[in-house]
């Protein structure tokens, strides 16, 4: 894919590696180019801030710094990004938490890739 | 039909239509109707002023005509002539003046005030007054000798008289010729008169045609209006209607809807509109006005609520896509509660949909509607139990698939009878306290002799339920006060076990029927039902070997002559058989270590015989070659459970010892395993052989055996015992 003025970088975050890989072969978004994958908040950031991405696939329960926190601090550093937080739906209270610090959207786990595809269409869309 | 909103902009783009429609209209009378019709009636105002005018003047022509002769005839006779010639002169100057006038006349503009002689300046009436000048002009000079006349013209003596002198002649000759002049002059300016007032007329004629003209238009202008002003209203009207129509329909519809249906605001606040279910939905007629909280906060648990409001609130902020929140909607499908409702109503399900409305591009309200779920999650609820019980079928038909057919059949039989009998003993009036009791050992003895027999063919789901069958039975037993309502919980689980039964029954008919259906018609043996007593042999082996196993311990049973039996006695010796081989494993037989260790085979041995004794009837004797009894750990634990007192402990024999297994309570209650501790095994079997008219004994060697010895009577009188237990 080609670097363009409307390809927009994506950032996979999550702790598992099969989600992670699975997020990345399944999105079939011709404006998304995956520019990295982080395995926990900190991690997360630090990729953000250096690959300067768009768009963000973001896990909630996750060591180090989880995701409420992160879309908190991914959001402070650049309030446009896109976040599409994908997590199990274990609680609505959390889920609707990380909404509140700045995520756009929520998709839940498990998915299929048409769900997958589906939600980041509607979180380019909602752009 | 438009939408309100719709019908609110054409409303108002009409209205626009209107009031540019009425302005129009009044440019249009006010440029076609008033203005010219101002213009004409100051025509014909000004041409009116302008021939009184005329009129007024013409008269000097006669009279400057009359004072000529005038003149004329005072010279012939002598008279006085300067007073005609006075008034010649007066005559005279009022005609140049009114010529001067006249000729100087001009139009003036529309804001001066028109003066008598405005209209002469019209070109038509122009060239008579300018004719009218010039005739005027040309004649007055012939008249000029006259004016200039002083003096008298006579000679003033007495000889002469009064004859003229030449200033006389010169005037009389001016006279003359001034006469000889009018007759050409005089008419010209009269006519020059009449052709002033035929063109003022003709102009006066012009404007009050045209005025009339006007007049009309401005009617028809005016009709126009009136019509344009009754058709506008009409329209309006129809507009109006359209919009009420459309707000009954919304009212119908908010009336109808089964769906709750409002509106928030910023402040999360309930619209004033709000669909008429709301009321029902929530049990209150008071949303409108009512914060989303208050709605709320009574119904649904607070960390609940917490959440919602979260989701609301972010609902408000753009960043949150709308369509990708849905699957986090606290209230997708939340169970209420309301204040002042028992717990035992049927629990109630919401459900709560969220939807922005944009005025613009911003976010004005949010749309919510709530439905009663209720319903759907009831029957939710309900495949799930479908599902759990067909799964519990299906464990069922496999435990059965192992169960020995015959085994199976004799079991389903027996159950049948026990639980008929529970449903006796429970519908038996009681009042007294010992009547209660009395029912519950007997409910208990029945319940477990079915729950040993499930357990000895392995029917783990039957069970499983006398097992909580005997729990409840059990509280029963250590409550206080019993009564009547006590028993109202048996009842249902007596009926669980009924439909248990029912369906295996069921499944057991399905499967013999398949099994027909394969097997050659001349493998079909007797019916199940029809059992021979040969089954309670390999049941009580199958006991000893499952409970054997469960307690770590190696049973076997020997059987002798259980084919002797009638059929009548069957269910009670089974129902001995799988007590006393019970206790036998639990409390007979050593661990295969103990028995290793006293030199015996490390499998236990149970041999249950059956001897008909004639007359006296049968002889059961079930005996292990366990451990035996000791008579001093049974008064032991027979003055623990306050069935002996202290006192008289020591005075009892080893066969009174013996007899305490029989007691009531005897064993523990404390260890609930399903297969021992209940403290009813012997007891249960004392009362089984009391009631069918037999007697028990017992004998024990220690290290060696422990024996029961059953004597049942003949079998007639027993049959009926047994029975109306």
């Amino acid at each position: 894919m080609s670097e363009g003025p409307n390809v927009l970088k994506m950032l996979i975050v999550d702790d598992s590696n099969i989600i992670r890989r699975r997020i990345e072969r399944s999105q079939q978004i011709d404006r998304l180019e995956v520019v990295g994958a982080a395995a926990n908040g900190v991690e997360a950031v630090e990729l953000f801030r250096r690959t300067g991405a768009d768009v963000v696939t973001m896990d909630l329960t996750m060591p180090e710094m989880d995701g409420i926190e992160c879309v908190t601090e991914l959001v402070r550093i650049r309030p446009d990004v896109l976040i599409l937080v994908i997590s199990a739906l274990a609680d609505k209270a959390t889920a609707v938490e990380a909404i509140e610090r700045g995520a756009n959207g929520f998709l839940c786990k498990p998915f299929t890739d048409r769900q997958l595809n589906g939600a980041l269409e509607e979180l380019l869309a909602g752009r | 039909m438009k939408s309100p909103v719709e019908q609110d902009a054409v409303a108002r783009s009409r209205v626009r239509v209107d009031i540019l429609l009425i302005a129009a209209a009044c440019v249009a009378f006010v440029g076609a109707v008033f203005i010219p019709g101002l213009r004409l009636a100051k025509t014909l105002s000004n041409d009116a002023a302008a021939l009184k005018f005329v009129s007024e003047q013409r008269r000097y022509s006669l009279a400057i005509q009359s004072a000529v002769a005038a003149v004329q005839d005072r010279l012939d006779s002598g008279g006085y002539v300067q007073t005609p010639i006075d008034q010649l002169r007066r005559d005279a100057q009022a005609l140049t003046e009114a010529t001067n006038r006249m000729g100087a006349a001009q139009a003036i503009g529309w804001f001066d005030a028109p003066t008598e002689t405005t209209a002469l300046a019209d070109a038509d009436v122009k060239a008579s007054v300018t004719a009218l000048a010039a005739e005027w002009s040309a004649y007055r000079r012939r008249l000029q000798p006259l004016f200039e006349f002083q003096g008298i013209p006579y000679f003033d003596s007495e000889s002469a008289g009064t004859h003229l002198n030449p200033a006389g002649r010169r005037l009389a000759e001016a006279t003359t010729s001034a006469l000889r002049a009018a007759r050409e002059a005089i008419p010209k300016i009269d006519a020059d008169f009449n052709g002033i007032g035929d063109a003022l007329q003709k102009s006066s004629a012009a404007a009050a045609s045209t005025l009339s003209l006007v007049m009309l238009l401005g009617l028809l202008l005016a009709a126009t209006m009136v019509a344009l002003g009754i058709m506008l209203q009409l329209g309006r009207q129809r507009q109006e209607e359209a919009v009420l129509e459309a707000k009954r329909q919304a009212d119908s519809i908010f009336r109808t809807m089964k769906e709750g249906l409002f509106l928030l605001d910023r402040d999360l606040v309930i619209g004033a509109a709000h669909s008429a279910a709301m009321r029902d939905l929530f049990k209150r007629d008071d949303v409108a006005g009512l914060t989303f909280e208050d709605l709320l906060k009574d119904i649904v648990p607070a960390k609940t609520l917490a959440t919602a409001m979260k989701f609301v609130r972010v609902l408000w902020t753009e960043r949150t896509n709308e369509n990708l929140v849905k699957s986090i909607n606290p209230l997708g499908e939340v169970e209420v509660h309301f204040p002042g409702e028992s717990g035992s109503a049927a629990p109630q399900y919401l459900e709560f949909d969220f939807h922005r409305v944009r005025s613009g591009t911003d976010i004005s309200h949010i749309l919510v509607s709530v439905s009663d779920a209720s319903a759907r999650v009831a029957l939710g609820h309900e495949l799930k139990a479908a599902q759990d019980q067909s799964q519990s079928q299906i464990d069922t038909l496999l435990g059965l698939l192992r169960v020995d057919p015959k085994q199976l059949a004799s079991f389903l039989g027996d159950s049948d009878v026990a639980l008929q009998m529970v449903n006796s003993i429970l519908r038996e009036p009681a009042r007294e306290e010992s009547a209660f009791r009395k029912k519950v050992d007997s409910i208990f003895r029945q319940v477990h002799a079915v729950k040993g027999e499930a357990a000895a063919i392995g029917l783990t789901t039957i069970e499983d339920r006398a097992h909580r069958f005997e729990e409840d039975l059990r509280a029963l037993r250590e409550k206080g006060d019993l009564s009547g309502n006590d028993f109202l919980p048996l009842i249902v689980k007596l009926d669980d076990l009924f439909t248990h039964l029912q369906s295996i029954r069921d499944l057991v008919a399905k499967l013999s029927r398949l099994q027909q259906a394969a097997a050659p018609a001349a493998e079909r043996g007797a019916p199940a039902s029809a059992a021979a007593p040969t089954d309670v042999d390999s049941m009580l082996k199958q006991l000893a070997e499952k409970v054997g196993h469960e307690n770590g311990k190696a049973a076997r049973v020997e059987s002798a002559g259980l084919e002797a039996l009638p059929n009548a006695y069957r269910r009670l010796v089974k129902d001995i058989a799988v007590q006393a081989v019970r206790n036998a494993v639990m409390h007979g037989i050593e661990t295969p270590q103990a028995r290793r260790a006293a030199g015996k085979d490390p499998c236990g041995l149970i041999r249950i015989e059956v001897e008909p004794q004639g007359a006296d009837g049968f002889r059961l004797s079930i005996e292990d070659d366990g451990q035996g009894l000791s008579t001093q750990k049974i008064v032991a634990t027979a003055m623990q459970r306050g069935l002996v007192s202290a006192d008289e402990a020591p005075t009892l024999g080893p066969k009174q010892a013996l007899r305490l297994l029989f007691r009531a309570g005897f064993s523990t209650y404390d260890k609930s395993t399903k297969d021992a501790g209940r403290g009813v095994g012997m007891n249960l079997i004392a009362n089984l052989v009391q009631e069918a008219g037999g007697r028990i004994g017992v004998s024990t060697a220690p290290g060696k055996f422990t024996r029961f010895t059953v004597n049942l009577p003949v079998l007639q009188s027993a049959g009926k015992n047994h029975e109306a237990a």
